[in-house]
């Protein structure tokens, strides 16, 4: 591969710069200042681009350095020649970004796209980093070593193969290795795991502890277990000892009890010095008095006393003439119930009120009452009236009809009214004879006035062709019935009848009052006479039943009371007869048994010189009390006695004893403060212990932590293992690669020999050693000048080796700076004669340093 | 007839299998106590006169309370049985806080004996004092069935937590019950005695996995002894060969087909074989599936990867040269290398790898 031509349209500080590059060597020897580096940038931005920068940009590349310092469109193209095609890269670049750039690529002429983006990359197959350790020398790049794209070159080129990121792999495996473990610091796993492990440990530990401490706890617990088991010891043996000092009290009462009921017996004894007699004595005592009692009363009952005979002496005066019979008593009786009834009856008919109506009739008549004559008369005035009404109202309807009237209808006009005014008499009837009387007749009179007009309304049909009422004649009449109205009011008035129902109605009224009135007045005086005979009666049966009883003496008590007495005076009198009769010969033996009772009641009271008292009712019952009361001492004592004995053997008191009851508040509060110290005590214990029952589980945790870290530095070495096992393998490949290098190092290296008087090695990572003194040495130990030859044929033996059918020009950016004149001259003789095999552009600033002059 | 249980290593209050959830592991102490009292329960419907603990009744010198009131309930619980409690090297100080108890009959460092009309029963709690001392002590009428309780490691020396059973030999043993070791066995002592450990009643962990229970002890014309499976859970321990499945599913499968499982017990899976398929995550994976199973698996993933060097042998890429130094190796092992081989051709693939 040849460069061939050039063109910088701006570069730097170069611009419109076109040049040709020879075969061989194409020295660029101009003095500083000329723009030799901005040309070698030139040729490797056409392969590689420029990198973008920004305002964070801290280094100084290309892009900055070398955009035009008089403006202009920065780039240009190169021309070089491939594998027998010429091929044009033409680049320009933007000030910034490679976004901005533009690039393009001709093969032959022709736009060519096979290189792709990474043109160096392809053309070279090297990435830009080994372009500059390879093919691009400068006088800065003097480091003698290989690179990871170089070795790929290399072993792609030898064995066809490119597969196997080896640096990504050992990246990966030392990126899980700083996982695992990092280089610095604890933010790795491992380190997180003794931390954990370490934390376990102290967690297990203050657990441990705090179960040791637990020890003492129980200590304590079992003390206040202990002191708490004695106090209650002591408070129940000082409760047992006050209950049996309680109990010998209870045993003290009992003895107490029966020494006081002994002594109350005592005491009673002493009142019957002789005893008192015994259950059978008492009852003979007791059935003698009470048949004693009951024969004195016997006694008393069969004597005719004085009081029976001064009664029989005056019931005998005072039946002296004769006894009523019991006929002569049940008719008087008989006659007073009756005249119980007729006084009930005479005194209904006294006490007879009378109705509203009679009470008015009696106030409008009882003054005066009218004659037959004086209504008779008005009688006769009231039908003259009515006729005179019935002619006025045929006037008036006679006027008002006047002759529109058809004779047709007077027949209509007349039958209506008549059969109107029967009705209305009909009703009338009925009603009077229902007893409205008023109101009846005054229907019927209407029902009468309205049969007059209807019948003259008939009569006068025939003439009404012929008659002419006139006003006057109404008028007349009016005057008429006024006048006789007023003579009506003058009689009814007076009797209290007036009312707007006119005096017709008005005057039958006061017709049918009178006529009631004196109906009245009949039934008043047939009330009286019946009262008079009632009167009669009774005066009559009084006297009689009052002379009946005053013929026994029974007056003032009123006649059924003297009757009731007169009867039990006939039986009082009859039984005192009988009695008399039959007392005579029963009290002797009724005295005798008197005497017996008596004798066994003295032999008794006798016996145990007993008052004489004792031998009455009232003497037994005090006599009973006081047995009683002996009988009951003795057994309440002897009950007292039994259960003083029962209570002493269930008891078990047999022997008292001595001391008081033993005071145990202060025993109270020492058990009190212990079961709350032992309460307290329980709750560190059990709070300690649920802390303390995490132990297996953190323990477990602890185990489980433990094995990870185990499996943690096993990964760990087996990554490490692993990445030694790639690094070896890489190194025995980077051997097996290094040897054609080294012999082609070698060529250049007998050359160096000359140019450095010293015999120069490599070894398998292409370090540069040379002897001196016997003993090998590094590369770092030759001047400067010196390593820059070494790397110079470090650099073609790579080249020789990387590219072995079409090897790429070689670039020297006045890379022997740092050698001597005769060094230099060495060197410039072996570069000459590179130059017979290789392309070479080589820039220089001094005279020294030129290979041409 | 009398009738005895033999029982030891109860561990009331124990840490449970590490890897159990704390519910669980919770849940398990609880089961612990339950199958206890359910034993104490089957010695009163079996006429059985006295229970043997032969040590570590509870996990720790200091019991909790709970598990000490738990103990003491049982026993107060039930007067009709004797409780013969013999401490062991966990329960060796604050065990016995209640005294008075008629029904619980203790043991000191010294030979101490309870006689059942011609049985005797004696033993002896090891000390560092009478570690040595308790052969030449131990005097028994060779005319009664004598029971000898003791806790510790058989051994064919003597010393502090040893015993000696040869040195126990002609000593007119019948049976000595022993406490310490968590499964049962039985051996002989002698011509005339046996020897046995009855094993934990509940297995807490992986290390305890098998049947557990107690001895049941029947005296009448000579001693006859039972093992009587009790525990409340079974813990199994299985290794399963996933190899020629191809995927976390298939190795459930495998799993399936090799190991019958009840839904009460405890497993443990170690996988083994060789599998070609990504295998970080298979463990989780397969836990997850078998988890409605039974009550609790822990699965361990000990497969490796299968790689057949012939594949690589003329592969010049760094993954063969890479696959071919690893294989070639002498200074680790197999699995080693499959190891370092699977994550560095996980690496080269660009995959993630796992921490």
């Amino acid at each position: 591969m040849k460069l061939l031509s050039y063109h910088i349209e701006n570069y730097g500080k170069i611009h419109g710069a076109d040049g040709k590059f020879d075969g061989g060597l194409t020295e660029f020897f101009e003095k500083n200042g000329f723009g030799k580096t901005t040309m070698a940038s030139f040729i490797r931005a056409m392969f590689y681009g420029l990198p973008s920068y920004t305002t964070k940009t801290k280094t100084f590349d290309d892009r900055q350095h070398f955009y035009p310092f008089e403006g202009g469109k920065f780039g240009g193209n190169i021309t070089f020649e491939m594998q027998g095609k010429t091929y044009k890269i033409e680049r320009f670049f933007g000030k910034k970004s490679n976004r901005d750039d533009e690039l393009k690529i001709y093969c032959n002429g022709a736009p060519y796209l096979g290189f792709g983006e990474d043109i160096g990359k392809e053309v070279f197959g090297l990435d830009e980093e080994s372009f500059k350790k390879t093919v691009f020398i400068t006088a800065d790049e003097i480091e003698i070593e290989s690179t990871h794209s170089i070795n790929e070159k290399l072993n792609r080129d030898v064995h066809g193969t490119d597969e196997g990121d080896f640096e990504a792999a050992i990246d990966e495996l030392e990126k899980v290795k700083k996982q695992l473990k990092a280089s610095r610091g604890n933010n790795d796993l491992i380190s997180e795991k003794k931390t954990e492990i370490f934390d376990l440990n102290a967690r297990i530990k203050n657990l441990n502890d705090m179960s040791d401490g637990l020890e003492g706890e129980y200590v304590e617990r079992e003390q206040l277990t202990r002191g708490i088991a004695d106090a209650e010891k002591t408070l129940k043996e000082a409760s047992e000892r006050g209950l049996i000092l309680q109990k010998w009290k209870t045993l003290d009462n009992l003895a107490a009890q029966i020494e006081q009921k002994t002594a109350i017996l005592q005491e009673n004894r002493e009142k019957y010095p002789n005893g008192l007699p015994n259950e059978a004595e008492r009852k003979i005592l007791n059935d003698c008095v009470q048949e004693e009692t009951r024969l004195n009363g016997s006694l008393q009952t069969a004597i005719f006393g004085e009081d029976k005979e001064k009664e029989l002496f005056a019931l005998q005066k005072k039946f002296a003439n004769g006894v009523p019979t019991e006929q002569e008593i049940a008719e008087k009786q008989q006659a007073l119930t009756k005249l119980w009834s007729l006084n009930a009856e005479r005194e209904r008919l006294l006490k007879r009120e009378k109705t509203q109506r009679e009470k008015t009739l009696e106030g409008k008549f009882s003054a005066k009452v009218p004659t037959e004559n004086e209504l008779a008369q008005k009688r006769e005035r009231i039908e003259e009236y009515k006729r005179k009404s019935a002619e006025l109202s045929e006037l008036q309807a006679a006027l008002l009809i006047g002759d529109a009237r058809k004779p047709s209808n007077v027949k209509g006009k007349t039958v209506v009214p008549v059969l109107l005014s029967a009705v209305l008499i009909t009703v009338g009837i009925v009603l009077a004879a229902l007893q409205y009387i008023v109101p009846g007749i005054a229907l019927a009179a209407v029902g009468i006035a309205l049969l007059a007009v209807g019948l003259t309304l008939g009569k006068k049909s025939v003439d009404v062709s012929q008659t002419q009422t006139s006003v006057s004649d109404i008028a007349a009449l009016q005057a008429e019935l006024r006048v006789a109205e007023e003579n009506l009011r003058a009689f009814t008035v007076p009797y209290g009848y007036y009312s707007d129902a006119g005096i017709v109605y008005d005057f039958a009224t006061l017709e049918e009052d009178v006529k009631g009135y004196k109906s009245q007045v009949v039934a008043e005086r047939e009330y009286e006479g019946k009262i008079v005979a009632l009167t009669q009666e009774i005066e009559q049966i009084e006297t009689q039943a009052r002379d009946f009883l005053a013929k026994f003496g029974a007056v003032g008590v009123g006649l059924q009371n003297g009757l009731n007495r007169l009867l039990a005076e006939v039986s009082s009198y009859a039984s005192l007869q009988a009695d008399q009769a039959a007392a005579s010969g029963k009290t002797d033996s009724v005295r005798a048994r008197i005497f017996e009772c008596r004798k066994k009641i003295d032999g008794i009271l006798q016996k145990y010189r007993l008052e004489a008292f004792v031998g009455t009712m009232d003497g037994l019952k005090g006599l009973e009390i006081a047995c009683n009361t002996l009988v009951a001492l003795e057994e309440t004592i002897a009950d007292l006695q039994e259960n003083l004995t029962n209570y002493k053997t269930k008891n078990g008191l047999t022997e008292r004893p001595t001391g008081e009851v033993v005071e145990t508040d202060t025993v109270h509060e020492t058990l009190s403060v212990l079961r709350k110290r032992l309460a307290d005590c329980d709750k560190r214990i059990a709070e300690t212990e649920r802390l303390v029952e995490k132990l297996p589980d953190v323990q477990s945790e602890l185990e489980c932590a433990e094995e990870t870290l185990e499996e943690y530095k096993d990964r760990y070495a087996l990554l490490s293992e692993t990445i030694d096992a790639l690094k070896g393998a890489e190194k025995t490949l980077q051997d097996r690669y290094v040897a054609p290098i080294k012999e082609k190092f070698s060529r250049y290296a007998e050359a160096l020999e000359r140019v450095l008087d010293e015999k120069v090695t490599m070894d398998s990572d292409y370090r540069v050693k040379f002897e001196r003194g016997g003993e090998e040495r590094s590369d770092r130990h030759l001047s400067a000048g010196e390593r820059s030859i070494c790397a110079l044929c470090l650099r073609l033996a790579l080249i020789d080796n990387m590219y072995e059918t079409e090897q790429p020009f070689i670039v020297m950016d006045d890379p022997f700076v740092h050698l001597d004149e005769t060094h230099m001259k060495r060197t410039a003789e072996l570069v000459k004669a590179l130059a017979k095999e290789k392309q070479i552009i080589y820039f220089c600033c001094h005279e020294s340093r030129s290979l041409v002059k | 007839m009398l009738k005895l249980i033999h029982c030891a290593d109860v561990h009331l209050g124990s840490k449970m299998e590490s890897k159990l959830p704390k519910q669980k592991a919770e849940e398990r102490r609880g089961e612990v106590r339950k199958t206890f009292h359910r034993m104490v329960e089957y010695a009163k419907k079996e006429g059985v006169r006295a229970i043997l603990l032969s040590g570590d009744v509870f996990d720790s010198d200091r019991p909790i309370k709970r598990d000490k009131e738990f103990f003491y309930d049982v026993v107060k619980g039930n007067p009709e049985i004797d409780f013969l409690y013999l401490r062991g090297n966990h329960d060796g100080k604050e065990s016995y806080t209640e005294e008075g108890i008629e029904n619980l009959k203790t043991f000191s460092d010294e030979w101490t004996g309870y006689s059942y009309g011609g049985v005797y029963i004696c033993g002896l709690e090891l000390a560092k004092e009478n570690a040595m001392s308790l052969y030449t002590t131990l005097k028994l009428n060779k005319d009664k069935i004598n029971v000898v309780m003791l806790h510790g490691q058989t051994a064919a020396t003597s010393g502090a937590d040893k015993i000696n059973p040869a040195k126990l030999a002609d000593k007119n043993i019948d049976y000595l019950a022993l406490g310490h070791i968590h499964s049962y066995s039985e051996n002989k002592l002698d011509d005339r005695g046996r020897y046995a450990f009855s094993g934990c009643l509940e297995g807490r962990g992986f290390d305890e996995i098998g049947q557990k229970g107690f001895v049941l002890i029947e005296i009448e014309n000579g001693v006859k002894t039972t093992f009587i499976p009790f525990a409340e859970r079974t813990i199994e321990e299985y290794e399963v060969n996933i190899s020629g499945t191809e995927n976390g599913y298939g190795a459930y499968q495998a799993i399936k087909a090799q190991v019958k499982f009840k839904p009460t017990d405890l497993y443990r899976l170690r996988l083994v074989g060789e599998i070609s398929y990504e295998s970080e995550n298979l463990a989780e994976d397969v836990e997850r599936l078998l988890g409605g199973e039974c009550y609790f698996v822990s699965v361990k993933n000990d497969t490796l990867r299968k790689i057949d060097p012939a594949e690589y042998e003329g592969d010049l890429s760094l993954r063969g040269e890479f696959v071919r130094s690893v294989m070639a190796r002498t200074d680790i092992s197999g699995e080693r290398k499959r190891q370092i081989v699977t994550l560095g051709l996980k690496a080269l693939s660009g995959q993630e790898v796992d921490a």
